[in-house]
């Protein structure tokens, strides 16, 4: 029954997928998007990783995708419009096509065939810098990172914990320099468009 | 045999999904008849403070005044605009009353009275409150008219304005009693109600949960003097009916969540634990609920609107700070006097 559900969750999403970027209409789209994510925050539900399928919920249902609706809303975009731009842009399709397979290279040469042997990757760098942080010695691997990350991993080597508190404790030991640096680069994310906003003296 | 038992398996799962019902049903019919009641709370207080009688004809004291008002509304016409997108328009009142119920799953209404007790409960709340956003921006895009329109990008830019607030004040809670779970919250509120020290934090609660329920005096989106009734102006009879459910229903929701989160949910003092048949625990919670719900009517009957500038620039130079300076405040202190409570 469970993995029924699953198929379906995931089918939905694929199918969701597809019609957003089919659709003429963009609110259309949009609802698609949302579509889109409910699926997956729904699919994540089942498979037991709770609380990233409630973050999904909360980040891009109850934030991202209202202001992407917000914006599409008060543009108020003729159809018409958007079939002629559309058009020029299928032009550019085999250049979407050599960067996107290059994109998918790119994650495909990162990511480990499967993460209960992961061997050494290019992360080996930031775990080290994170060991010397910590005071340890760059005796923890990658393989120490993925077995944070991947689900069942987790559990395994947290039990006793709430997924929450696990996700919790290998953010804060062995991701302690990848949180940091992620809220880094958040942080310059949120400075840039302010300071391009920002109007100087003399303007006013 | 074989047979005999995928029978009986049958049997059993039908009977699961048919408990599963009555329960989920012995919790919502009380709600949608306490959402009923709150519209009369809100005639008959605002007529007291005005004074004047209010209904006074249907049932004793105008009591079952709600039940004629459901009825006209429900035997009135649905007119619905030619020019709306159809399956929005049908669908933004669904979405709204379907997320303001749906907030009541994992209301604990006594010790273990739950219909799910939930270890993310309250994150569950919050990403639900905040899909029930979509049923108001829905609404005032499907109605293809300028009026529903302007007050659906008002009432959005509000709540989700206003939910930022919202979350960081139960951020501070969280910190506080060191679980997502409502009735791990609930059982820490049994030394002191989270009130007292963190009341400055409650006051901001309560002004943004007025915001978030579109209530007076952040009414904006009903301003109808210059936009009609806002986002739900081309709404008619039923779908009217299902908005106005959903609205009166996250109203009574979020009472519960401020009893809940400041007030010790269903605890009182040693007084009303007792092992009759009879639980007073959800009596109390259903009292100190009472009690916020008049507060929400005693603010509309006092406070004037805010002008929409006014309402922006209080929430992000004036709440939102404080409220931040709070959440690093708060853990700071329980940091410094090592009391964290994990």
């Amino acid at each position: 029954m469970n993995t029924f559900l699953l198929d379906l969750l995931a089918f939905g999403a694929v199918l969701s997928g597809v019609l957003v970027i089919t659709s003429k209409n963009p609110v259309i789209s949009v609802l698609f998007l949302i579509s889109v994510f409910v699926n997956a925050a729904g699919y994540l539900l089942l498979l037991g990783v709770g609380f990233v399928g409630i973050s999904y919920l909360i980040v891009y249902v109850g934030a991202i995708a209202i202001l992407f609706l917000f914006v599409v809303m008060m543009l108020n975009i003729q159809l018409t419009e958007i079939v002629s731009v559309g058009r020029e842009y299928t032009k550019n399709l085999p250049l979407g096509f050599i960067v996107g397979s290059l994109f998918f290279f790119e994650v495909l040469s990162v990511l480990p065939a499967s993460y209960s042997d992961a061997g050494e990757l290019p992360l080996g760098l930031f775990n080290y810098i994170n060991g010397l942080f910590l005071g340890v010695n760059s005796s923890f691997t990658s393989s120490d990172v993925h077995m944070t990350f991947s689900g069942p991993g987790a559990d395994d080597s947290f039990t006793g914990f709430l997924q929450i508190e696990a996700i919790g404790q290998g953010l804060y030991t062995y991701g302690s320099l990848w949180l940091l640096l992620g809220s880094i680069i958040l942080l310059l994310a949120m400075l840039g468009p302010i300071t391009l906003c920002m109007r100087s003296a003399s303007d006013k | 045999m074989h047979h005999w038992s995928t029978h009986h398996n049958f049997t059993l799962i039908m009977l699961g999904a048919a408990y599963n019902l009555l329960e989920v049903l012995i919790v919502l019919v009380p709600i949608l008849l306490a959402v009923a009641f709150m519209t009369i709370i809100e005639r008959k207080v605002l007529a007291a403070m005005q004074r004047r009688v209010g209904p006074n004809k249907v049932g004793y004291y105008g009591i079952l005044q709600p039940f004629a008002d459901a009825l006209k509304l429900v035997v009135k016409e649905t007119v619905i605009p030619a020019q709306a997108t159809k399956s929005l328009f049908f669908l933004a009142p669904v979405i709204t009353l379907i997320f303001s119920l749906l907030g009541w799953g994992v209301i604990p209404f006594g010790a273990g009275l739950t219909l799910s007790d939930f270890s993310l409960g309250i994150l569950y709340t919050l990403a639900i409150s905040s899909i029930g956003v979509y049923g108001v921006l829905f609404a005032g895009w499907s109605a293809n008219s300028k009026y529903a329109f302007l007050g659906s990008l008002r009432s959005t830019a509000q709540m989700i304005s206003y939910e930022l607030i919202l979350s960081s004040a139960i951020l501070t809670v969280i910190l506080l009693s060191g679980s997502f779970n409502i009735i791990s919250i609930i059982e820490s509120q049994e030394a002191i109600w989270y009130v007292v020290p963190l009341l400055p934090m409650f006051i901001i609660f309560f002004i943004s949960a007025l915001a978030e329920t579109n209530r007076t005096p952040f009414d904006l989106p009903e301003a109808e003097s210059e936009l009609v009734a806002g986002f739900f102006t081309e709404h008619s009879g039923m779908i009217f009916v299902f908005f106005f459910l959903g609205e009166y229903c996250s109203i009574v929701l979020m009472s519960t969540l401020t009893a809940i989160l400041f007030f010790g949910g269903y605890n009182m003092p040693e007084l009303f634990i007792n092992d009759t048949f009879i639980n007073l625990q959800s009596i109390v919670l259903g009292l100190k609920t009472c009690a916020f719900c008049f507060l929400f009517v005693w603010f509309r009957a006092t406070l004037p609107r805010l002008r929409y500038d006014a309402l922006m620039v209080f929430c992000w130079t004036g709440m939102l700070p404080l409220a931040i300076g709070l959440v690093v405040l708060v853990p700071s202190i329980l940091v410094a006097f090592d009391v964290t409570p994990y």
